[in-house]
């Protein structure tokens, strides 16, 4: 047995008695159940239709002050145009916290199988972790992540993420990270990402809020020869116009300047909106979903751009 | 119709305004010009609101941004009267909770006219007595109700959670200038689906644990579904 096949077993391992251990002391907060219709166009040109429904179950409990329990379990599901087979996304989250007076420690496990039009089937497993120093205005912190993936390709990563954050001015807070990351392959072969992140975060007086994040990553092969480098920036904004309506809008551009293949070097600008307007009548316990994405990307070595969009509507009642 | 906003708390209170004084605006204001005809009824309720001694510059201030807005004359008066009963209510709540001698406290006036704004947004009776206790007191309650009736209008607040909340926050060091703030993170909660009491829940127990926005922040972006 290779060691992705172990570490794979382990974290399966792990989130199975997770989930027995703490599962009945959690209880039922949050039920939601919802359906859409969305239109995309891929970047192969096709336009397929998507009819899909949802159930989300969230549960929270509070132990003590200190000590909280979470979960959020999903399910996803319904017909692809594109596809001979249906589509999936099935989740289950758990997670813990414990907080004292300068410190805060949370782990959470998940797991999650998807079949897309990109991916035949996929099953994640992963174990994340936090551990942060809290001192008045700002914080240290410790992220180890470890994470095993089984589908058309096997992987397992380990990652320890590393930063600050600090809270300047009224409202405004930044952080900043570096998180290196490895990754084997079923194959024998491995991959070292580097990633050094700054974030802004915006929590002014009034129903708005933004989020500005930008790095740099790069992706370096068993001998050190560079797979790809590449700089990002993203914005994400949350608005509250008027009663019942909220807005979200997130947008992405990334560069890669440097990559294995002249075609993987490009320019990607991908945004995503969303509006839920709570329905009337209701007393905010169903929601119209209305939504919609562009991606383009062009590469260095090809004139032809690629684009990606799509369109949803949906509606989502909260039992 | 809410037609006022919370931004010129600090101005208005500049001069004590009289019956007198609301009569002579509405003679000389060229706004208040359609108004004429109603002009001694209007004044009837600046009487009735002092002879039940409630302090007359947030009826005044009602006034004027109701003929700024050109608020037909069948409507100014119903809207006046509405104001005063809601004084009357948010002065029953603020003695209730602070005693008797609030009225005479620097804060008072202040405190009418946020508590005033609160009712008429829709943020409930119960929800403005649970602010107005002794331990938070009126210096704070005037800076923390305007950002808890933004936190109600994206989603109600659940009194039992609110209370804890609101009890947590005062007793902690962060500065009222900073309440405004929880809006926004309320919001951001909202939208990453996390329920009202779970919000405020964890929000109360990192400022029990002696944890400020920093920490707040990073645990409900952890709670938020992705």
């Amino acid at each position: 047995m290779n060691r992705t096949k172990k570490v794979g077993r382990k974290v399966l391992f792990i989130g199975i008695w997770l989930t027995v251990f703490f599962g009945p002391s959690l209880s039922w907060s949050d039920v939601r159940v919802g359906m859409e219709g969305a239109l995309e166009k891929r970047t192969d040109g096709k336009r397929v239709y998507l009819p899909q429904g949802w159930v989300d179950v969230s549960v929270s409990r509070f132990v003590s002050e200190s000590f909280s329990l979470f979960g959020d379990f999903s399910a996803k599901g319904g017909w692809d145009t594109g596809m001979e087979e249906i589509p999936y996304d099935v989740s289950g989250i758990l997670s813990g916290s414990l907080r004292g007076e300068s410190f805060f420690a949370a782990l959470e496990g998940g797991l999650r199988g998807t079949r897309t039009y990109d991916t035949p089937r996929q099953l994640e497993a992963y174990l994340s972790s936090n551990l942060s120093y809290i001192m008045t205005e700002s914080s240290l912190f410790l992220k180890p992540f470890l994470q095993t993936v089984r589908g058309p390709i096997d992987s397992t990563t380990v990652a320890l993420e590393g930063g600050m954050e600090k809270l300047f001015g009224e409202g405004w807070m930044g952080s900043l990270s570096f998180r290196p990351a490895l990754t084997y392959y079923s194959d024998g072969s491995s991959e070292l990402t580097l990633e050094p992140k700054l974030t802004f975060d915006w929590f002014p007086s009034v129903p708005f809020t933004a989020n500005i994040r930008g790095g740099w990553n790069r992706r370096l092969l068993e001998n050190s020869d560079v797979r790809e480098e590449s700089v990002f920036g993203s914005i994400e904004m949350i608005w509250y116009p008027t009663s019942h309506v909220i807005l979200q809008l997130d947008t992405t551009v990334e560069k890669v300047y440097r990559a294995l293949t002249a075609t993987d070097k490009g320019l990607t600008l991908n945004s995503e909106l969303e509006l839920r307007v709570g329905l009337p009548y209701s007393k905010g316990s169903s929601e119209l979903i209305l939504g919609g994405g562009y991606e383009w990307r062009e590469y260095s070595e090809d004139p032809q751009a690629e684009d990606r969009w799509f369109v949803r509507v949906g509606i989502e009642w909260q039992l | 119709m809410v037609f006022f906003s919370w931004v010129p708390l600090v101005q208005v209170f500049t001069q004590e305004v009289t019956p007198d004084t609301v009569r002579m605006w509405l003679q000389t204001e060229p706004m208040a010009a359609p108004y004429e005809g109603l002009s001694p009824s209007i004044v009837q309720v600046f009487e009735a609101a002092r002879s039940d001694g409630l302090p007359l510059e947030p009826l005044f201030d009602k006034l004027k941004e109701g003929a700024a807005k050109r608020v037909t004359p069948a409507r100014l008066k119903p809207v006046l009267e509405g104001e005063l009963n809601r004084l009357l209510k948010v002065r029953k709540i603020l003695q209730e909770g602070f005693g008797k001698d609030v009225t005479k406290g620097p804060f008072f006036p202040q405190g009418m006219k946020v508590g005033s704004l609160a009712l008429l947004s829709g943020f409930p009776e119960e929800g403005l007595k649970i602010v107005c206790t002794p331990s938070i007191g009126m210096e704070k309650m005037v800076s923390l109700v305007p950002p808890l009736v933004e936190m109600h209008r994206i989603e109600a607040l659940p009194l039992q959670p609110l209370s804890s909340f609101v009890q947590a926050l005062s007793a902690s060091p962060i500065p009222p200038s900073q309440y405004g703030t929880f809006v926004s993170l309320y919001l951001k909660a909202t939208a990453g689906r996390i329920l009202p009491p779970d919000t405020l829940r964890i929000m109360t127990d990192v400022l029990k644990a002696g944890g400020g926005i920093l920490q707040i922040e990073r645990e409900l972006a952890r709670r938020s579904k992705k």
